[in-house]
């Protein structure tokens, strides 16, 4: 009797044991009742009353940016009550990491944010993310600008949606220029006087925390394109040929490395994060620093004087070998699940967020600069700072993005912490040998 | 005693079970998985041992190895050593009046989460807002107020040093308890023969309290090579690659550089140092339990 009874007990363990295991996996198929009808259906379009559930992932997480996409995604799911959006966001530098996990495990986010280049190539190349040519209608596809609209394509195929054109620019402050009789620089000369003349006034001239490393890898993007000719630059970030043997990257980095030595830059720039180096602006303790236009609305306008700040180009170095009618420029982007079981409302909630009205808002609320033909060019929302940097962007000729969104993952990787290296222990020459050899790697296993 | 033995080992299969799943096959996996090249979304290609061919020219895999083992050392000498040192100050006769107050304020440190000290350590340590570096200019030196975490020579020792901050507290309390149950006798006896109070931490705590020593010292070695917090919140392995140890080059090669491959080759060389020490914490202790009993019985 004791026997029969201590068999069922250990019989009863090992299943609850399994059970467990059981249930675990079977969560993520369906989180919420109302789903498991429509499942059934597969990806027919989201027909009224056919329930319909989606993830949606980005990564503005700032609470003046957290609302925007807050009544974005109540507003459709007021307008369709059968589909229910999931929203999970998730900050820019845990969100590197997080989209990884996911995409491997079974909880992938129907429609998530990603970085353009090497980030959408990747995910197309493994199928982690569905083509959208056959989603979109033609009309749909054309309200894009299309010069824009490529940044998601592989291959000529369209892999993801542009949200927003990211470009650095040198925000300084009014008031500490004009205390220092400074006017705009124009070449790297002039930036460097610039400085000098800060610095002696005992103003730290530039913000610049590199604590997540990529805040220093954008000045030497920006330098690269000045510094390499624009073939070359081409050839090795895209590893044609992936030699990064031009002087012209050494170089870039010696003129930021000087920079630093001559005290340009504030105490601790290696340790501090760039969102502190942005408060230290903010606050009129520096009086530049280096940033994107999609984040001057956030960052700059909302926590400062309305005219106590105003943009310039990086200054060029006169003589340089590059293209300097390029630019450096990156285009975030909305992607698709490959495994997505409602790809269709998806994409009519995608139609949604590109709709004309939600676009304007988009620039109003949030500061992007829209992507949408019609809505790129409109000013009314617009702020100068703004304005004075899309007038900029139009003059230039062509982009190519930062390093660690342009170049392949792991090459990117050995650049970027060796920048970081740059103002203590490593030579900029010592870095790119160490380029050269991780490019030579990544070749041979291509 | 019971004789059935065949139901001992039917009890013994739910554990078995489940420790095979979640260990067992996990290890086995994570073997089979780092002969591949693959990341968390892609199919995995067949690579042989080419990750670890690879590993062992990384250089960051020899940083990371390093600063492994100087986080063993250091910790060792603050978390035994010191610790036990702290200990025996802390049970002298004179000082137990306070003894509550001291171990109170040492151990607290424990209790924190990792992750709040490291961003603690992170912000004493800044140059702009720490409190470390005004500190210093305070007291006049000013010159040695650099970058401590930005500094490729010195970021390692900052995060080793926050590391020791928050747990010499917890084994010195361990090595207090062991020092608590050595009779008093034997203080007594050495104090009679002549034993002045350092040479009675050398010749009663020191041998009385060996299990526990040996106990610490093995959980402190191997929490050493299994490091990841600490150093992922405070410098991230940063700057650049100098405070990498090999819990963040895992993480960084799997999800940052989408090699799960090469990742998973990393956690193979982890669980190779660990269980080599475990093996050989497992061994110490059965010649000592073995010794015990012959003593009991």
């Amino acid at each position: 009797m004791k026997r029969t009874i201590s068999m069922i007990l250990a019989i009863l363990m090992i299943a609850a044991a399994f059970a467990g295991c059981g249930s675990e996996a079977a969560a993520p198929s369906g989180s919420g009742a109302p789903t498991e009808s429509s499942s059934a259906g597969g990806s027919a379009p989201a027909a009224e009353g056919d329930a319909v559930t989606f993830k949606f992932m980005h990564q503005w997480a700032e609470e003046n940016r957290l609302p925007y996409w807050e009544n974005l995604v109540n507003s459709y799911m007021e307008a369709n009550p059968n589909v229910t959006i999931e929203t999970e966001v998730v900050p820019n530098e845990p969100y590197k990491e997080k989209i990884r996990v996911m995409l491997g495990g079974n909880d992938v986010p129907d429609l998530f944010f990603t970085w353009d280049g090497e980030w959408v190539s990747r995910f197309a190349k493994n199928k982690a993310i569905t083509e959208l040519d056959s989603l979109m209608s033609d009309e749909f596809k054309a309200s894009f600008n299309q010069g824009i609209l490529t940044t998601g394509q592989v291959d000529g195929v369209q892999y993801s949606l542009p949200i927003r054109t990211c470009v650095n620019f040198v925000l300084y402050n009014k008031q500490i220029f004009a205390d220092n009789n400074i006017t705009i620089p124009t070449t790297w000369d002039e930036f460097m006087a610039v400085c000098e003349t800060l610095k002696n006034a005992g103003v730290t001239p530039i913000a610049l925390g590199n604590a997540e490393g990529w805040a220093a890898a954008h000045y030497v993007s920006a330098l690269n394109v000045q510094m390499v000719p624009w073939q070359t630059l081409n050839d090795d970030y895209y590893l044609v040929t992936g030699d990064f043997t031009d002087p012209g990257y050494v170089d870039a980095m010696n003129l930021l490395k000087a920079m630093n030595d001559k005290g340009y830059f504030m105490d601790g720039m290696t340790s501090t994060s760039q969102n502190i180096a942005r408060e230290m602006f903010n606050a009129g303790q520096t009086a530049m620093i280096y940033d994107q236009c999609a984040s001057f609305k956030t960052y700059y306008l909302d926590k400062m004087e309305a005219d106590s700040w105003d943009v310039f180009a990086l200054p060029v170095v006169e003589g340089a070998k590059g293209d300097l009618d390029m630019m450096v420029a990156w285009v975030d982007q909305f992607a698709v699940s490959s495994t997505s079981q409602h790809p269709d409302a998806v994409i009519d909630f995608l139609e949604y967020f590109y709709n004309e009205e939600n676009q304007l808002q988009m620039q109003k609320e949030l500061g992007f600069v829209s992507t949408i033909s019609s809505v790129t060019g409109n000013t009314e929302n617009s702020f100068p700072q703004l304005v004075a940097a899309m007038e900029i962007i139009n003059k230039c000729k062509g982009f190519i993005s930062v390093i660690d969104l342009e170049m392949d993952g792991s090459v990117a990787s050995v650049y970027q912490s060796g920048i970081q290296e740059l103002f203590t222990t490593k030579t900029a020459e010592q870095i790119m040998e160490e380029v050269r050899a991780e490019a030579a790697r990544v070749k041979a296993e291509q | 005693m019971y004789k059935n033995t065949r139901g001992a080992y039917l009890y013994l299969i739910p554990a078995i079970l489940l420790v095979s799943v979640f260990i067992y096959i996990a290890v086995g996996l994570n073997f089979y998985y780092s002969l591949f090249r693959w990341n968390t979304y892609s199919e995995k290609v067949w690579v042989g041992l080419a990750n670890y061919t690879r590993l062992f020219q990384d250089g960051n895999f020899w940083t990371g190895l390093k600063n492994n083992l100087l986080f063993a050392v250091i910790s060792v000498t603050f978390q035994v050593g010191i610790a036990l040192a702290l200990a025996a100050v802390l049970e002298q006769k004179w000082l137990r009046r306070f003894g509550g107050f001291c171990r109170t304020v040492l151990f607290v440190p424990s209790l924190l989460s990792m992750t709040v000290v490291g961003l603690m350590w992170q912000l004493m340590l800044n140059p702009n807002m720490g409190f470390v570096n005004k500190a210093l200019k305070a007291v006049g030196l000013g010159a040695i107020a650099i970058d401590w975490l930005g500094n490729a020579s010195t970021a390692i020792f900052c995060v080793i040093a926050s590391s020791q901050w928050q747990f010499v507290g917890y084994t010195m309390m361990l090595f207090i308890v062991a020092i608590q149950k050595i009779p008093d006798d034997f203080y007594e006896a050495a104090e009679i023969d002549g034993a002045n109070a350092i040479q009675s931490f050398f010749y009663v705590t020191v041998p009385n309290v060996r299990e526990m020593t040996l106990l610490n010292l093995t959980t402190t070695l191997i929490g050493a090579f299994k490091v990841f917090d600490e150093v992922y919140v405070m410098t991230n392995g940063g700057p650049g690659r100098a405070s990498e140890v090999l819990g963040t080059l895992l993480f960084r090669s799997g999800f940052r550089e989408d090699a799960m491959g090469y990742a998973s080759a990393v956690g193979a060389v982890i669980f190779v140092i660990t269980f080599a020490l475990s093996i050989a914490q497992i061994r110490m202790f059965k010649i000592d339990s073995t010794g015990q009993k012959g003593g009991e019985g």
